[in-house]
Formats: C-alpha cells, structure tokens, sequence
C-alpha cells in the first residue's frame, strides 16, 4: 500500500482511502483467493495432521518392535532403561508438529474459543485415535517388511533406524528351542542367540515362565557375543 | 445517513460499490481511531494506523461472511493491525507466555455495570490507562469505551471468554490499586 503524502495528511481519512481505490493503489482480493487460501490452509493442517497420527503410531510401532514398550515391567530399572530407549528425536519432531498444527487451527472459532489446553489435548486424543487406527491396518508392519526387502529404498532406512532399533540390553525375538540352562532365540532378523536363565533371572507371572516355542519373548538383560544372560523375561504370546 | 445494516453495504462494497465503503469508513471511523488512541496510547499516528485498518478492509472484504456482523470483524481487522504497530516498536515477542489463554479459567458473570459505575471507571482508566500493559489494557478498552460485551472482545481478540472474563477483573483490579497507592483515595 502506498504511503501517505503529506497531501494525503490533510485530507479525512475516508477521502485518502475512496482516492487510493479508485486510483487502483488498492484492490480487493477476490472471493476465490480466500478460497483457495483457506483450501490450501485445511490441505496444511491435514498433512501435518496426517503426519502426526504416522510419526505416533511409529514410535508405539517401534517401541513394540523393539521390545522397549514391555520394559517397564522390570521395575525400576525397566523404567530407567524406557527413558533412555526412547526415540526423542521422533518425540521431539511430534512435539514441534503439534505445536505447529495447534498455532495453525488457533485460527479457527473452535479452537480459539476454547483453552489452549483443551486444543491441545483434543489435538492428543485424535493423534492417539488415529494411531490406533492406523495401527489394525498393520501399516508399519506391512511398511517395516517392504524395508526389509529392500523393496523401498528409502523406508528401509528409516524402519531399520527408528522402526526396529536393538539395544544391548533389550531384545525381542522368538523361542526357537529350550537348552538345559536356557533357549534359543530368534530374532526379526533370522539371528539366533543362546538365552541363559539364571536364579537371578525374574519372571512376573506365570505365563512369562511358561513359554513354549514360538512364543515372543522380550528378554532384558546384556548381550555377550551370541549369549544373552537374562536378568528378565516377558512372555507376549504367539 | 443511510439506515442500512453495516451487512448489507458490506454486500454492496463486495459487489463492487466503492462509494458504500466510504459509508462503512464514516461509521467506524471515530470508533477505530478511538480504540487506537487508547490501546495504543499515542496520538501523532493514529492516523495512519486507521487509514490502514480501512485499506486491509477493504482489500479483505470478500473474506467477510455478510450473514455474520460487520462490527467484530473490521474490529479485528484493527487489533491484528494495532499489535502490529505495537511489535515494530517495541521489537519483542508480544504476550508470548499467558498462563490465562493456556489454562481453563472461571468464568465470572457478566454483569452489567451502571451508567455511573461506567463513567467512573472510565475516568479511573482516562487517569492511568498509561500504567496497564497492553494485555490488560486492550480488553478494558473494548469493554469500556467501545462498549463491547465478553463474546465480541472473545471475538476480536480470539481468547475464550473465560480468558477474556479474567484479564477485565484483573485490570480493573490493579487499575483500582494503583489509584489507591497513588491517591490513597477510595476508589
């Protein structure tokens, strides 16, 4: 918009604002630049939206993948060992997404009505919504074996990194077969491991105790080359 | 002046009919600048500022949804634009952190003050409007002297009316403090 002159200070300011339009200094925007603005808005909060519910699933994804998700039911140091396994960068990334999206539908009545708190919780329960909707689909499964494959080359990287992390001492697989002092595991990637079960080692019910092969355990406890000394054992099932 | 509702000129001025917009300038004219002089405390520019607030109107017309009202809509075209002018001087984050639009608040009842209590309250807020900041000053602005209600201030300055609710009994309060302590009158 054109700047005043000193002419245009003497003038009212219905006088100087009628002047610039029919001069055609200002114009209106048309009924279909609003639209398209306000199309191309709702496009943004549904892709970030969208990105949300993928980027939460995935680490829940992950978190079961690599078995940090049942770790808390090792006590204390469970817990420990969940904080750490997190993947905060992802956690971060969501954050900043929410917190976009939420700068984003401020705009709309709904939202701005209400507390920033109830937006934002709003903004939580339907990323937890969609997450465990995406999550009967199989989504990351399906995703997270297309990478394995290496029939995607760019989620394969990505899967492997975030999707199915290993740690030292968390590991998922499946009982293959029993050994005097143990078993064998099978993990995700076809790659055994010796599992040695010691007075030390903590059961918490009796399913966890009782596994047969081909049940999926989650073992806590330090790998040695091929042999896992198992401070910790949870049974999740077939 | 014409008896038509500011709805149906704003329809006019979408349609094309420039000289309607001039009846919209004369109706909100001394209203906006009002509001400016008193929530931006400064006279020299006020001007412009207005003249601004017409133009970005005007350019933004087709945006306004004529079966809702005119008034909280150039109203808010006003305030984005005065809080702009208060960023560029002040050339900080301007109400960054507000624990009141983060957290529910309770709403108090709106009740509606007298003519009397109004006129003393704006004599109290003529004396040291200049003491308030800005996020105390603005919803006591619209609500004494623009006369707006709880809804339409939520509407202009898109806070929850429980925020909006908050900040006037706050305002008021510390207004009525500071007037004590300097006057030790009763205020």
């Amino acid at each position: 918009m054109a700047p005043m002159s000193e002419e245009d200070q003497k003038k009212n300011v219905q006088e100087v604002v009628l002047e610039q339009i029919k001069e055609h200094k200002v114009s209106m925007h048309s009924k279909s630049y609003f639209m398209l603005h306000a199309v191309l808005f709702g496009v943004g909060v549904t892709l970030i939206f969208l990105a949300l519910i993928y980027l939460g699933s995935f680490i829940i994804f992950g978190l079961i993948q690599s078995g940090v998700w049942f770790v808390p039911t090792f006590g204390l140091r469970g817990w420990f060992i969940f904080f750490r396994s997190l993947p905060w960068i992802l956690i971060l990334l969501v954050f900043i997404f929410a917190l976009v999206l939420e700068i984003m539908v401020r705009r709309y009545s709904f939202a701005y009505r209400r507390p920033l708190l109830y937006s934002m919780l709003g903004i939580v329960g339907l990323v937890i919504l969609g997450g465990f909707c995406m999550s009967r689909f199989n989504v990351h499964r399906e995703l997270w074996q297309y990478g394995r494959a290496n029939r995607l080359p760019l989620v394969h990287g990505f899967y492997r990194q975030f999707g199915a992390p290993r740690f030292r001492d968390v590991h998922r697989g499946i009982v293959r077969m029993g050994e005097p002092s143990g078993f064998i595991l099978e993990n995700d990637e076809g790659e055994t491991s010796t599992v040695m079960i010691t007075p030390q080692t903590r059961f918490f019910r009796f399913r966890d105790y009782d596994f047969v092969a081909s049940d999926t355990v989650i073992i806590y406890g330090d790998r040695d080359g091929r042999i896992i000394r198992a401070y910790g054992i949870k049974n999740i099932g077939q | 002046m014409s008896l038509e509702t500011d709805e149906v000129i704003a329809k006019r001025v979408q349609g094309g009919d420039v000289e309607s917009f001039g009846i919209l300038i004369e109706r909100y004219e001394n209203k906006i600048a009002r509001y400016a002089r008193k929530f931006l405390l400064r006279g020299e520019d006020v001007k412009d500022i207005v003249q601004e607030v017409f133009m970005k109107a005007y350019v933004n017309i087709q945006s306004f949804d004529t079966t809702q009202r005119f008034s909280p809509w150039i109203y808010r075209i006003a305030h984005n634009e005065f809080i702009n002018a208060i960023k560029k001087k002040e050339r900080g984050p301007l109400f960054f952190f507000d624990l009141d639009t983060i957290l529910p608040q309770s709403v108090a009842p709106e009740t509606a003050d007298g003519e009397s209590q109004k006129q003393e309250m704006k004599r109290i807020l003529d004396q040291s409007l200049d003491t308030l900041g800005a996020l105390y000053r603005e919803p006591l602005v619209l609500y004494y002297y623009e006369d707006k209600d709880y809804a339409e201030i939520s509407e202009i300055m898109h806070l929850p009316i429980p925020t909006v609710s908050s900040r006037l009994r706050r305002g008021k309060a510390m207004l009525k403090k500071m007037l004590m302590e300097n006057h030790g009158a009763d205020v």
